[in-house]
């Protein structure tokens, strides 16, 4: 693989807030190739959303970028109105809640349309066709109707595909989905996450899942990365991943999923909660939480080794 | 085991207007279900299959279309809402809610919000007996009691999850109805709660009603399984043997589409179809037609009926039992 | 402890609303130096607002009448300074008593819904149907020109507005969880609205209240205005403007000026004040 789609190097930043500098991100280096699904997994205020916000650009205007870079098929997306004009086109995301995300009052199909006919261009006339042939696309059975309904008459399931649907409209090279089936039924979920990686296969776009459930991510994902507290901790390949859990936080979340645990006794419990990142953190954001913790473990910064092929870790301690 | 909660023919139906004519929205449909004490129930099924519902009336929040409710022999389900906030079953009956912000008024403190339910339920008047109950559900929650006097808007998602469950259980409920309670924690405050609420549940011999999406989660905590579908059960059993051999076509859809690394890269036949509406729905069609992916001709002219099979669960499938 | 963080929370909030939108703090002050014009009144006058003085009759301001005088020689900055309190009594009290009945009536109906709900509705739109100004018009005409009629008019054309208010509030919060939680633990109906649900609509429904004032002000201003309710010699802006209006022409502005500009300013601080109450209370309304 020569070029990645999407490379992310060291990226660390802040937001400024009345209440003092949050460490949002540090140090978060990754990238991802065509038609790979990277999963980051993390707890709520781990980041995740922080990093596909900054990735598309949206983030609001406390945002600091400290230092790092974000290269999207070698162009600079940190560069002013870089983004902006790629976004919708060759970058897509979509959000959880499809029912907010969607205009109310505006049949579904026509909202597709808009889509293509903005960042197309497409002429209005052949937009309408190339909606129904996307909708159509996400397994949507009888799109021709489907596309003159109003989002009230659809089922979550199918507002989300919708969304989907939107999403890929313009054929996007990168598409980030944002907790994409949290408020759906295990089925309904199913359904759409068996679409989304078929998608990738067929279309050979990226993707990145942003989601807390490791099992889900763990599902579907090609590689996984976990982030704790604005940091990542450990990366690698998804077998690899679960064949050996390295990072204490990452086994602790894995064995917090009660899709792990046998019995009740089995489930573990991360104990603490994630540090406050305003003011001074440790080098360890895990530090207080971890049942590995040596004194050396605050010796300087934690060096994210690399302790097998292609899977790194950012511990002193791995296990 | 002396049953605790026993529903029979327990329905809910809401009048609902759709196409210019009103027809029945039929939430709960002619349900039996039974809570032996000390028991945990669990009831999973997707969202707007009546499994809320179910729980909003076994805690008496709403009033039943039809069916009988028999609460340790007595028949609650008679006596009027109205009337049911000062009969003693008020205090045997409590419910655990979903959000834990939402469920917890942001005007009064932690110790207020626990005490609100011990001062009318068990109405000793003495302040010292009230509060030395809060202090003891405050304390069996786990929650330090320095933040006892904050408001909600002060605690964590975790720490409002305990008030919620201190709540409930300070009047010694007998029965606790658990709505989704994990659904909007994450995984981390999760497994806290739930380890928790197994542990509260020997410590205070409590029987449980657990409701939730997640068949993972209820498999942990509940020693039987009630699946729903679209207002009626399904299937129900024994937590082992229902997962181990599920019978319904739709139990074993929701074990296909629960996640799990281990099925990484497999392709899985998904639920195909749309489902039937809960308007008015066929009374000769069993509720899974169109979406099963079993059906036959007999099962759009016979309603399947819950009917007990070798192992230790019952199913309401023609094919329950007969296909391996 | 928790109450005093949170109180010291209100306050750096407070400070900080102040500090960011100059505007707030600048009607802060405004209603500071109304209240003591309100508590002083007389005493804080110059003259007596009543005496008359025929030497001295429409003399425009100057270092001895700031404001100016009266077609009857009577000190003008005298009688804006006293009508103070009787504009703002006027207008708190027919704030008070339509925010008291308008929330019970709204949340009731919104919490029973049902019949009661539709009674109290349509009682509501009926009061809403005609033109407001006319109908209290209508109800100091028909039960005598007095100023505890003035403040009962203006309380009545504005109890659909709390009512509706108080109703939706109500309607929202009903389906809580919480709510639920309240009636689980015993508590009858009647206290559920009383102790679990209306305190916490308070908050909003006092900078709607704040945000009314101002309105109060004018129309109780403009009873006047036409004739109804306060009667000279009193002083009030409104009876001032009215009596001032007829010098317009003949180019006297001081008689008409000085009473309006205090009810714009009376006016513009409470609706500023409202403003500002709300970004208190929701943080995320501001801009």
């Amino acid at each position: 693989m020569s070029e990645p789609l999407l490379s992310v190097q060291g990226l660390t930043l802040d937001f400024e807030t009345r209440k003092g500098r949050v460490k949002a991100l540090e140090d978060i280096s990754f990238s991802l190739a065509r038609g790979e699904i990277l999963g980051i997994v993390g707890e709520s205020g781990s980041g995740k959303s922080v990093l596909s916000f900054a990735i598309m650009g949206l983030l609001d205007a406390a945002a600091r970028m400290r230092s790092g870079a974000i290269r999207f098929e070698g162009m600079d997306l940190a560069q002013k109105g870089a983004v902006a004009a790629l976004r919708g086109r060759e970058l897509s995301m979509i959000f959880q809640s499809p029912r907010t995300a969607l205009n109310p009052i505006r049949r579904v199909g026509q909202q597709i349309e808009d889509v293509l006919v903005r960042h197309g261009p497409m002429p209005r006339a052949k937009a309408r066709e190339a909606a129904v042939a996307a909708i159509a696309r996400v397994r949507i059975p009888d799109a021709e109707r489907r596309a003159r309904a109003f989002p009230f008459e659809l089922s979550g399931g199918m507002c989300q595909r919708i969304m989907i649907a939107m999403a890929l409209a313009c054929s996007p090279s990168l598409l980030i989905a944002d907790e994409p089936t949290t408020g759906l039924d295990v089925t309904t979920q199913a359904v759409v996450m068996d679409l989304i990686r078929d998608l990738v296969k067929e279309t050979r776009m990226g993707a990145i899942l942003i989601t807390h459930d490791l099992a889900l991510a763990g599902e579907y994902c090609d590689r996984l990365m976990v982030m704790h507290a604005g940091h990542v901790v450990e990366t690698a390949p998804t077998e690899s991943l679960f064949g050996a859990l390295r990072h204490p936080y990452t086994r602790r979340l894995f064995a917090a999923t009660p899709t792990a645990a046998a019995t009740l006794d089995d489930l573990a419990v991360i104990p603490g909660a994630l540090p406050d990142l305003r003011g001074t953190l440790p080098f360890c954001r895990y530090r207080d939480r971890c049942e590995r913790c040596e004194p050396d473990c605050d010796s300087g910064p934690v060096p994210f080794d690399v302790i097998a092929p292609d899977h790194a870790v950012r511990c002193r301690h791995p296990a | 085991m002396s049953v605790l909660l026993d529903a029979r023919n327990l329905s809910k139906r809401y009048p609902v207007r759709h196409g210019g004519r009103t027809g029945q929205l039929h939430a709960v449909d002619d349900v039996d279900l039974a809570i032996a004490e000390g028991e945990c129930v669990g009831l999973v099924g997707e969202s707007g299959c009546g499994k809320s519902t179910i729980a909003r009336l076994a805690a008496r929040l709403l009033e039943p279309s039809a069916g009988r409710l028999l609460f340790a022999g007595t028949d609650i389900g008679a006596v009027p809402l109205r009337r049911f906030t000062t009969r003693p079953e008020r205090a045997a009956i409590q419910v655990v809610f979903q959000d834990p912000t939402e469920s917890l008024n942001p005007g009064f403190t932690v110790f207020a919000a626990v005490a609100d339910p011990v001062r009318h339920l068990l109405g000793t008047g003495n302040a010292a007996a009230v509060e030395a109950r809060v202090w003891r559900a405050i304390d069996d929650v786990g929650l330090p009691r320095a933040l006892a006097q904050r408001y909600p808007h002060q605690l964590s998602g975790g720490q409002k999850a305990r008030v919620g469950i201190a709540r409930a259980i300070a009047v010694e409920p007998r029965l606790l109805i658990l709505d989704e309670p994990t659904s909007a924690l994450d995984v981390s405050v999760q497994s806290v709660v739930l380890k928790l609420l197994g542990e509260l549940r020997t410590r205070r011999r409590m029987s449980y009603l657990f409701v939730s999406h997640d068949l993972d989660v209820v498999r942990l905590i509940c020693d039987r399984i009630a699946v729903m579908y679209l207002g009626k059960i399904i299937e129900i059993g024994t937590t082992e043997s229902l997962l181990r051999v599920p019978a319904h076509p739709y139990t074993r859809a929701l074990l296909a589409a629960t996640p799990d690394p281990k099925r990484r890269g497999l392709q899985i036949a998904r639920l195909a179809g749309t489902a039937t509406s809960p308007i008015d729905p066929d009374p000769n069609s069993c509720r899974f037609a169109g979406r099963c992916p079993l059906e036959f001709s007999r099962c759009s002219v016979e309603m399947p009926a819950l009917r007990p099979l070798a192992t230790d669960q019952a199913a309401a499938c023609h094919l329950a039992g007969v296909l391996p | 402890m928790a109450d005093a963080t949170a109180t010291a929370a209100f306050w750096s909030e407070a400070r900080h609303l102040a500090v960011e939108n100059k505007l707030t703090l600048v009607a802060g002050l405004i209603l500071v130096g109304l209240c003591v014009l309100a508590i002083g009144g007389a005493a804080m006058a110059p003259y007596d607002p009543l005496t008359t003085d025929v030497s001295a009759t429409l003399k425009g301001p100057s270092l001895a009448h700031w404001f100016g005088t009266d077609a009857l020689g009577r000190d003008l900055l005298s009688r804006v300074i006293v009508a103070t309190r009787l504009d703002l009594g006027m207008a708190v009290g027919a704030v008070a008593l339509s925010f008291l009945c308008g929330t019970t009536l709204g949340a009731v109906g919104g919490y029973l819904g049902g019949w009661a709900d539709g009674l109290i509705g349509r009682v509501m739109d009926t009061i809403m149907a005609f033109p407001l100004f006319v109908l209290a018009m209508g109800i100091v005409a028909a039960l005598g020109n007095s100023v505890a009629n003035i403040v009962l008019a203006t309380a009545i054309i504005n109890l659909p507005f709390y009512a509706r208010f108080a109703r939706a509030e109500v309607n929202v919060r009903r389906e809580l969880t919480y709510v639920d939680a309240a009636r689980m633990g015993g508590n009858a109906p009647a206290r559920v609205l009383a102790r679990h649900i209306v305190p916490n609509i308070l908050p909003t429904m006092a900078v709607q209240a704040s945000l009314n004032l101002g309105w109060a002000i004018l129309n109780a201003a403009g009873l006047s205005f036409i004739g109804l309710g306060v009667r000279p010699p009193m002083p009030e802006w409104g009876i001032m403007v009215s009596e001032g209006a007829s010098y317009i022409i003949s180019g006297e502005w001081w008689t008409f000026a000085f009473p309006g500009f205090a009810l714009v300013l009376a006016v513009f601080c409470f609706n500023l004040i409202g403003d500002g109450l709300r970004d208190l209370i929701d943080p995320r309304r501001r801009t």
